[in-house]
């Protein structure tokens, strides 16, 4: 898995990646300098928590995929299964180019079938 | 006759443009005129119509798209010879030269900050390389008040001073951030430096001598900025203060645009044309709501949820250090929701899965364009 994360981090703009689950539990990360571990986890893991609630009470299943984009970069969570591949970007990128290459990861993981419920 | 005739029309059609835009300056006839100079070789009157559109249309996509290809155009030669000379014999006045054009004329914060901290881990005592740094944290802490933005510009620019006791811009903008903050005590010595050098500073002068005497609002500098962030800026206290000393103002930090709220209501209704649209919801950044359709049933489910999100996304990017929500997208097997953050409101539609991306986004563009006001 961090083979898959590592290959996807040589993607033009992606600064680093992450598996995480809902609770915050680090799967597998590979983060470029300045980003912690524990940070991106616990940013990820509030977000999607926070964001499968209102879904439910819209009577909407779980995200299947959040792309937020901010002044000064971009954070992609696209669900794995029981876990989310978290993908942190340079704002500059291509998102439409980079998304491609972010669904291939995030589908090469959830085929590995380790990120199962 | 042919050249002459084709030269003419050229012009005249250029004139009808210039014209328009003196009646009715949008971001679309700006962005127009633009590129029809670009068009006709005209570079210059591009360039000045590409500046003039930035800062007053600073969030419209459209301008924002023109102003970067024009720019882009515009400085290729420059950019082109100071990457060779990084790549073949790096040296820090390059690397500070290359931020300054990525900063001042292309607007494109993020590769000017990039390149002004690989001069900095090459040559950590650089004044301009850490006066840039200092500049660019300023830029995004004037936009967001954010706690990190703020004690990065001022440990840049403490660095810078520290090098260069007169360096003005530097001294200038730590007066101005101390003050906003409330932190009078340490906005003095820059204020007192900066008058060693130019004592005909008038501004300098008054904010010196409003501050004397006054008790600063805490001794913690961080939990200083921490409050400005709470409530989204400094008080109108600290605020009236700090305007007395006005720093000089980027092209790229044009404070943020506003929407005509009664067209932004009324034209929200655009959005029933998006194929497979459900629901669009324009909403100010307080979350109440200014307009809304929805396709079927009521939009209040769509504007609890656009406001989750919108409330999520900006703590999540707040946390991560990566500045404001601007732009989103949210997919589940039922719904997508696309939003954007702008002239101070967020607006949200909702679509089937079906719908292209491409066709919400040109929507919502051209949506951005029609409300904000020049």
């Amino acid at each position: 898995m961090k083979e898959i994360l590592s290959e996807l981090n040589r993607e033009v703009g992606v600064k680093g990646s992450m598996v995480v689950t809902q609770d915050g539990i680090v799967v597998a990360s590979d983060l470029g300098q300045g980003l912690s571990d524990d940070l991106v986890a616990a940013v990820a893991s509030g977000a999607i928590q926070t964001i499968n609630v209102a879904l439910q009470k819209i009577g909407q299943p779980n995200l299947s995929k959040f792309v937020l984009e901010a002044g000064f970069g971009k954070i992609v969570f696209i669900d794995i299964g029981i876990a989310y591949l978290v993908v942190i970007l340079d704002q500059r990128i291509n998102m439409d180019v980079t998304l491609i290459a972010i669904s291939g990861a995030a589908y090469r993981i959830r085929q590995m079938g380790q990120i199962t419920a | 006759m042919g050249w002459f005739s084709w030269l003419w029309n050229k012009r005249r059609d250029l004139e009808k443009l210039e014209a328009e835009v003196r009646r009715n300056t949008t971001p679309a006839s700006l962005a127009g005129l633009a590129d029809k100079y670009m068009q006709a070789g005209e570079s210059n009157n591009a360039v000045e119509t590409a500046r003039r559109a930035i800062e007053r249309f600073p969030e419209s996509p459209r301008v924002r798209e023109m102003h970067a290809n024009i720019m882009r155009l515009h400085n290729q030669q420059l950019l082109n010879k100071l990457q060779k000379e990084l790549e073949t014999r790096p040296q820090a006045g390059t690397y500070a030269r290359l931020a300054d054009i990525y900063y001042r004329e292309m607007h494109d914060l993020n590769r000017s900050l990039e390149l002004a901290r690989e001069g900095l881990a090459k040559f950590p005592n650089f004044e301009d390389l850490h006066l840039i740094n200092g500049q660019i944290r300023y830029v995004r802490y004037a936009a967001d008040h954010l706690t990190k933005d703020g004690m990065h510009c001022l440990e840049h620019l403490e660095a810078a001073v520290k090098l260069n006791p007169m360096n003005y811009k530097a001294n200038a903008i730590m007066a101005r951030v101390y003050t906003e903050v409330g932190a009078y005590d340490r906005a003095l010595p820059h204020l007192d430096a900066i008058l060693k050098f130019a004592p005909d500073d008038g501004a300098a002068r008054t904010l010196q001598s409003k501050l004397r005497g006054l008790q600063p609002l805490g001794d913690d500098l961080e939990d200083l900025f921490k409050a400005v962030e709470a409530i989204g800026g400094p008080g109108d206290a600290t605020r009236a203060l700090a305007s007395l000393f006005p720093v000089e103002y980027t092209k790229g930090q044009a404070p943020p645009g506003r929407l005509d709220v009664q067209t932004a209501a009324a034209n929200i209704t655009d959005f029933r044309r998006v194929e497979g649209a459900k629901a669009a919801i324009v909403m100010d950044e307080q979350g109440k709501v200014i307009g809304s359709f929805s396709a079927s049933g009521s939009s209040a489910e769509l504007a609890e949820m656009v406001w989750t999100l919108y409330t999520t996304s900006e703590d999540s990017a707040r946390r991560m250090d990566i500045g404001s929500f601007t732009r989103g997208s949210l997919e589940s097997p039922g719904v997508r929701i696309h939003m954007v953050e702008a002239g101070q409101h967020v607006i949200a539609v909702a679509t089937a899965k079906s719908t292209r991306d491409e066709s919400v986004r040109q929507a919502m563009n051209a949506y951005i364009d029609s409300v904000l006001k020049g």
